[in-house]
Formats: structure tokens, sequence, C-alpha cells
């Protein structure tokens, strides 16, 4: 009987100590810039400064742990996207993607700070020193030494960009306590996109679609972004590829000698198409003349970024829309709004050609 | 060599070539020379070289006690006020990293007074007139303390009231204060009512030096000036002016 | 005009009232805190822990001593720029450094050094600016005001060009905007780190003007004028630009590029104590160093996020320097 109440003490205690140890305890996780970083073993308030981050936590359905968003949330991800979380528009924004306010920051008193890779050393190191632990996410994993240059040569951008997106979805459904999630949207990712990537997979260079995505003022993406293999995927070849390295500005005259078969415009960027659609000096190219002009539709997110809708389904819409025989008898609409369902709760709205 | 003498031997001076023959003068405490020619000829230029600011080409340039210089024109970016202005002729006894003391605002002052425009002190300098930004350019050159004083052109912009003040200015700061002073000119009139040496500027290189008197003849003047000039002594007044004797053409 | 017995009560005045308005700015932000708080953080150091005591001591004062060094530095610039080239229309950034010390940070963030390493590339390609300015002016033979002025003109165009060719070659989504917003200046990431590196540099170079302050009157003279008055024009004006590349440098290494603060702020102080150097110099330090802390107050409160200091001195420079011309114009015509 002593030894009973003996044992049961001592259950009791390691009991309470382990329970005690757990609540107060922190966990060491790596960022995507190779940071050591001590955070709260249950994180209930976080600050997004990085669009994809933000996407990503509401399809992990984590939104209500969202305590303060950048400010330029609404020109990066379309004011739409309040439709997958209308109390965005009441969160405060203490920062951006290149700066914070850290009184505003210490006002919401976040555990942790979602920062882009690119977010300057400075920034990262005031929030930390304020107590703040800073998560950075790229989205893209690089080869040692090269993690956060802006433009690394990558010897394998599909294993990059492939790997970075898994680890960044794992790093940030950890940090919030959606493992499961995180897991499911991976998987239903990656197995939707091979699954409708399989049709145009073997299109050699030579007889695949060339195509050019167009930004505002001539803005596009080179290589070394997404874009280009999310083209690839579609079957498609970014004509900016070959020379233009990264995201930038470009000149008519590249465009006129790149001569692209088909031309997108983002879904942030409907005007884009207009004034293609409108000016002379464009209409010598391939694409306009065969009125090839296309908005893409909202999940199709041809960032330099890769996003988990972009995969599942922008790259079928993409490849449906180059090569329609090859997906004759394939719903895009549908799969959308499966996607939509599962990952936002809500319906999807076509509003894309 | 006394302090408060300037001594001129053998000066070529320039900007590349000699503008005349080598040039010596010898001005003394108590003296004033005009220096006297037409306009074009190198007469500020030679201030330039007695000054330092533009080095000579061959010969010396003799000086204690320093030389102070009135330029003809006197721009200020600023509305700076008088007294900052004369102020700014103590540089050379104010050390590097200091202000000036009450000893040079007490030299202000007392140029001030000595040029009957003390009132002046608080004025700004860009709404005075003419006449009265000339002494205080005046004032300036005499708070350097330097015991040669050139003046470039002291009278050409001034009217006939001015030119007086400034003429008798001259003369006590020779007399008066025993300085030496050299003004550049190129009215004759000038020279003969103040100057008790001249150095005259002829055409192609050539110069004469001496007591006014000697200098300014009727002869010389035709030699500098090319027109026929009558020097006139008049009973009444001490000085002779020189009237010209062209006709204008109708 | 101010007699000099009434100079430097209202010096006094003037500093003690900055000194004031930074007190003041410790009371404003984002972060509520009451004035009663502010206070007892202020006299409580120890308390490390809370968060009022870390926005006070970290993130507060860092920044309002910030602002009002690198105000002054640039209003003390302007003025004494101003009369060594004998114009009231100059800017520091004449000399060069600031388009030098741009492109110096614009290329470290292009090449993504670490923050240490950034601060002394910008701080370096400042000086440099100023050493080719005399380059260039001792290939035209002389080195008079107007031969700067033109080299100072030609060096900013070369390096702003230079900034513009890494704008163009930076990728757009990830280093333009970083590049965009660092140009525009802030006092965001100040800490004591960056007080320090700032403070060194102002210090030395003030205290040398500040004791050339006579002399700076006499440089506003035309070179000629003033070597009559026995003025070493050339070592004093090199010695003066020295002093002015310095504080520029530095201030552009902590806190980016900020315009219009050297060329309004020294006309004001003119309106308030006249254009003697010796009453200018330390007004325009002073009245640079409060305008900068009201506008980085703007920079910190007025939105949720922070606004770059570029825009609110352009916005409040620009007026406010239209009026003061129509305002000294006035005074002539009358």
């Amino acid at each position: 009987m002593a030894t009973m109440l003996i044992l049961r003490n001592i259950v009791l205690v390691l009991a309470s100590m382990f329970i005690a140890l757990n609540a107060q305890a922190d966990r060491i996780i790596t960022d995507q810039l190779g940071r050591q970083v001590t955070i709260p073993d249950h994180v209930e308030k976080v600050v997004v400064l990085q669009h994809q981050t933000l996407n990503l936590l509401v399809q992990l359905n984590a939104q209500n742990e969202i305590a303060g968003v950048m400010t330029s949330w609404k020109k990066q991800l379309g004011p739409e996207f309040s439709r997958f979380m209308p109390e965005i528009t009441s969160l405060p924004t203490p920062g951006d993607l290149t700066s914070v306010n850290i009184e505003s920051l210490l006002a919401i008193h976040p555990q942790v700070v979602f920062v882009a890779n690119y977010a300057p050393a400075e920034m990262i190191q005031q929030i930390q020193s304020a107590g703040i632990p800073v998560v950075a996410v790229s989205l893209r994993k690089d080869a040692d030494g090269q993690q956060d240059k802006m433009n690394p040569t990558m010897a394998d951008e599909e294993l990059a960009y492939n790997e970075g997106l898994k680890q960044g979805i794992r790093l940030i459904a950890d940090v919030v306590g959606r493992k499961p999630e995180g897991e499911a949207l991976i998987k239903y990712t990656f197995t939707a996109r091979e699954k409708f990537n399989a049709p145009v997979a073997n299109i050699p260079d030579t007889q695949k679609v060339r195509v050019y995505m167009a930004n505002p003022d001539l803005m596009t993406y080179g290589s070394g972004k997404y874009t280009g293999l999310m083209m690839k995927h579609a079957g498609a070849l970014n004509v900016a590829a070959a020379s233009v390295k990264g995201a930038r500005q470009v000149s008519l005259e590249q465009v006129l000698q790149w001569n692209p078969q088909v031309i997108f415009v983002q879904d942030r960027y409907p005007q884009v198409v207009t004034e293609i659609l409108n000016d002379p000096n464009w209409q010598g190219i391939d694409a306009v003349k065969n009125h090839r002009v296309w908005l893409m539709p909202e999940y199709a997110k041809a960032w330099g970024y890769p996003m988990p809708e972009a995969l599942a389904i922008g790259e079928l819409w993409m490849a449906k829309k180059l090569y329609p025989d090859a997906y004759k008898n394939v719903d895009v609409a549908a799969l959308a709004q499966d996607y939509y369902q599962n990952f936002y709760r809500v319906n999807w709205q076509p509003d894309a050609k | 060599m006394k302090t408060g003498e300037l001594r001129v031997q053998q000066l070529l001076y320039g900007h590349k070539v000699p503008l005349f023959e080598p040039l010596s003068f010898h001005c003394q405490q108590g003296e004033v020379w005009a220096v006297l020619g037409r306009n074009g000829l190198g007469k500020s230029t030679l201030l330039d070289t007695l000054t330092g600011t533009l080095k000579p080409l061959a010969g010396n340039i003799e000086n204690e006690g320093g030389i102070g210089i009135v330029a003809q024109h006197s721009h200020l970016p600023f509305p700076y006020s008088v007294s900052d202005v004369v102020l700014m002729g103590r540089a050379q006894h104010v050390k590097l990293f200091s202000q000036p003391g009450s000893a040079d605002k007490q030299k202000v002052i007392e140029a001030l007074e000595q040029l009957n425009i003390a009132q002046l002190v608080s004025t700004p300098f860009t709404s005075l007139s003419g006449g009265q930004q000339q002494l205080v350019m005046i004032a300036r050159a005499l708070v350097t303390a330097s015991q040669i004083l050139l003046l470039d052109e002291p009278c050409s912009a001034l009217d006939l009231a001015n030119q007086e003040v400034v003429l008798q200015l001259i003369s006590d700061l020779a007399h008066r204060q025993h300085r030496g002073i050299i003004f550049t000119t190129h009215d004759p009139v000038h020279a003969l009512q103040v100057a008790t040496h001249t150095l005259l500027l002829l055409p192609g290189g050539k110069w004469l030096a001496g007591a006014t008197d000697t200098i300014v003849t009727e002869d010389n003047l035709y030699q500098a000036y090319g027109l026929t000039l009558r020097k006139i002594r008049m009973d009444n007044y001490a000085t002779p002016f020189v009237a010209p004797l062209f006709t204008i053409e109708k | 005009m101010l007699s000099s017995e009434s100079f430097i009560p209202q010096q006094l005045v003037l500093i003690i009232s900055v000194l004031l308005l930074g007190v003041a700015s410790l009371c404003v932000g984002q972060y509520s805190l009451t004035l009663s708080e502010v206070l007892h953080q202020l006299t409580h150091y120890s308390d490390t822990q809370g968060i009022a005591n870390q926005v006070i001591w970290t993130v507060r004062l860092p920044r309002i001593l910030m602002a009002l060094l690198a105000g002054g530095a640039l209003g003390l610039c302007g003025a004494t720029l101003q009369g060594v080239f004998h114009n009231p229309l100059v800017d520091p950034h004449i000399i060069g450094v600031t388009s030098g010390a741009a492109f110096g940070g614009t290329l470290a963030i292009l090449l993504g050094l670490e923050p240490l390493l950034m601060m002394g590339s910008t701080f370096f390609f400042g000086l440099s600016a100023l050493i080719l300015v005399y380059a260039i002016a001792a290939l035209q033979g002389r080195e008079n005001a107007l031969v700067l002025i033109l080299s100072g003109i030609i060096l900013s165009g070369f390096f702003a060009a230079l900034v513009s060719l890494i704008q163009y070659q930076a990728d757009t989504e990830e280093v333009l905007p970083n590049i965009v917003f660092w140009l525009l200046g802030s006092f965001a990431t100040a800490n004591w780190h960056k007080v320090l590196m700032l403070t060194v540099p102002v210090i030395i170079s003030t205290a040398i003007l500040f004791q050339l302050r006579w002399r700076i009157n006499l440089l506003s003279l035309n070179d000629k004028d003033a070597k009559a008055l026995g003025v070493s024009v050339v070592p004093l004006r090199r010695s003066v630009l020295v002093c002015c590349a310095f504080l520029v440098a530095a201030q552009v290494a902590v806190s980016g590029s900020i315009a219009w603060v050297g060329l309004v702020i020294p006309h004001l102080a003119r309106l308030l104590v006249g254009v003697d150097h010796r009453r200018l110099l330390p007004t325009a330090f002073w009245m640079g160093g409060g305008f900068m802390i009201v506008v980085d107050d703007i920079a910190r409160t007025l939105m949720q996020a922070e606004i770059p200091l570029g825009i609110i001195t352009a916005l409040l420079g620009a007026p406010l320097f239209t009026f003061l011309l129509i305002h000294s114009s006035r005074r002539g015509r009358r």
C-alpha cells in the first residue's frame, strides 16, 4: 500500500513536471534562411509580412492565428483575397515586405513574425532584438551558402522549388501547429500535379508553345523563377528564360524578337491585357495577331514563388489552354472547385477568360 | 626697408605676357601714389600683383607691414551687416580656430567712426548706396591694420560729392595716419588733387613715375590718352586741373 | 539684426526647445504609453524585462537621438556649404557625397552584404565621391567654387546613373523594393550601435566646423577678395569640405539619403538669426535636429507602417521653401 502511494506520488510529480515543462517549453526550428529560431511550443498569434506565407496560412486553416498582416496584401494578393479571410480588412498592418514599424509590432504582441527571405537583415535583426522570433520563408531550397542571395544560380530549379515549397509548407505548418494540414496540402498538390502534367510531360523543347508572361511596365520573369517551371509543366517554354535572369524589366524590342505565340497575364493585373491589345506596337506579335492574350484565373499564380494552387490546378489550366486536345475530358473548373472547397473553404468563382 | 613701405623693383607683371617694361617705384609712408592710365592697360592687374593674388612674372616686391586692398566692385552673396563686413578685415589677426574678440570689434567701431559711418553699423550692406558701400570697404581695409592701402578705382562709380569724400579720406589716411596709399584712376584730376606721386602707364608698355606735378603734364597726358588736354591753374585754387580741348563734331 | 547680447540666450532657448521636443517625442508612437509611464521608464533602466522599457530605451531613444544628429548634421552642412559656395541655393548633395554614398548602399543591397559591411560601403563611396570631385577639378587645372560645383554635379550625375543601373539590374520582386525603400531614408532600424557610429563623425566634424564658423564668412567672399584679406582659401575650403563629407557620408550610411533638409533649414535659420555664420551654423544644427525629430515622429506614428523620410521631407520641404522664397522676394521688393 505504501509502495503504491509512493509510486503514485512519483508519477504525479513526474507528470506535473512534464506538463509544466511542456507549457513553458520552447522549441527550436530552422527557417529557410538556415537560421535556428527558438519559438514557443504553442503559437497562437503571428504577424505575417509576406504574402506567400499569408496565402499558405489561410490554406492551412490557420487564419485565426494571424494578428497582423503586411500593408501591401491587397496589391500582392488582389483585393479578392478577403473572400478567403474576411477579417483581413480589419487587421493591423505593422509593416511590409521590406520594413516594419517596430512599435506597431510590439503593440500586437505576436509570438512569431513571418518574413520573406529577402527582408533586409537589419529588419530581421531589429525584430529579433525586440524579443520576437522571426521565421523567414523562401519556398526555395538552395545549395548551401546561397540561401539569401537574390538570384541564385540553381543547378536544378525544379528541385529547388519543389523541395523548397514542401519545406516551406512544413515549416509554416510546424510553427502554427497544423502539421497534418500541411502534409495533406503537400500530398494533394503534388499528386494532382503529377497526374495532370503527364499528358504534356514529354513534348520536346522545340515543339513547346512559346509563352511570354506579361506583368505591368514590361516586367517579366526570366530564369530562376517558378514562372518558368510552371510553363514547363504546362508544356510551354518561357521565351524570357534564355536571356533574362530573375524578375526584370525588358524592352519591347526583346519581346518583339521573342515573338511569343501566347501571352499570359496574371489575375492581379487585368489592365495589362487591355493595354497589350490596344497598343499598336504589340500588334505585330504572333500572340496578339492570333488572339492568344489570356488573363489567367486567380489560382494560376505564375509568380516567382510557387504556390500550391498553382501547382495543383494552375499548371493544369495553362496546359489545357495550350493543348486543349490533350485534356478533352478534364473539367478544370470542377477541380478548381474541389481545391477551393478543401483549402479555402469557399466556392471557386471563375472570373478569368 | 622701414615698416609701411612698398618697394617695387624691376617688376614684370601680367597674366602670361608682361604688360609693361620692368617697373620700379617706391611708395613710402605718408605718400599717395596715383596709378594713372587709360582703361584696360593693366592698372587693376598691377594691384592684384602687388597684393599677391597674381604671381609676378619677374622682379621684386618688398613690403613689411601688410598691404590691404579695396576692390572696385564688392559682391556679397549674403546681406551681411556693415559690422560683419568690416570685421572680415581682421582675418589675419584672428587665429584659425578662434573667433574675433572684443579688441577686433573695437577696431571695427574705430574704423567706422573714423569714416563717419558709425551709425550704419547694423545696416545690411546691400541696402547701402554706392558711396556708403565704398566707405565700408575702405573701413574693412583699414582694420587689416596694413600700412599700405591699395584702392582700385575708388572714385569711378561715385558722384562728385562722394568723390570728394573719398579723395579727402585718402589724403587724411596718408598724411594724418602716415600710411602709404596707392590708388588707380583714369582721371588725371584725381591725381592732381590728392596724389603726391604718380605712376603714369602709357600705351606700348612704357611708364613714367615721379612727383605728380612733374608727371602729369600736358605732353605726357597727350601720350597717355591721345587727346589734347590743357592743364589749367586758377588763381584761388592750390591744385591745377585738366580740361579736355577736343570738340565733338556735329 | 540681433545684437550680440541677445544671441546667447536665444540660442539657449533654441537648444532647450529642441531637447524638450526630443523628450516629448518619447511619448509619441504606435505603442501607446502615457506620460507617467514614459517618465517612469526613463528613470528605471534596470527593468529590462518589460516591453514599455524596451520601447523607450531600445526603440524610441536611439531613434530620436539619431534623428537629432542626422538632422543637425544636414542643417549644419547645408549652411556651411551655402557659405562656401557663395550661394544660398546649394544643397549638401552638391559635393557629390550623397550620390556616392547612395551608390555604395545600393551596391551593398544588390550584393546582399550584411549591415556592417553595407554601412562601410556607403561611407567609403561617399568619401570617394569627394576625392573624385577634387580629381576632376584638378584635371581642369583650377580649384575655385564654380569648378568644384560643376565637378560635384558631374559626379552626382554619374553615381546617380550607376544607382539607376543597379536598380535596373535588380530583381524587381526581391531586391528593388529594398533599394527603393533604403534610398528614401529611414530611421526605422535605429539602434545604439548605429547612434554611436553616427555620433563619432558628427561630434568631430561639428566641433571643427563650429570653431571655423567665422571663417565661413570669409570663405563666402569670392576667392580673390578672401585671399586679399589674407585667408588661405584653398586649404581652408578643402578642410571644410572634408568635414562636410564625413557628416553626409555618415548620415547616409546609417539612414539612407534624406533630401531637402540641408537646403531648407539654413534658410529658416537665416530668418531667425541672420546671415553671420557665427550664429547661423549652430542655429542651423539645432533647427535641423529639431526638424528631423518632428519628421521622424510623423514617419513612425502617422500610419501603422513606416513612412520613408524622403517623402515627408519633400512634402514639408518643398512648400516651406516656396514660402521662404516668396517671403524673401517680398522683403526685397519693399
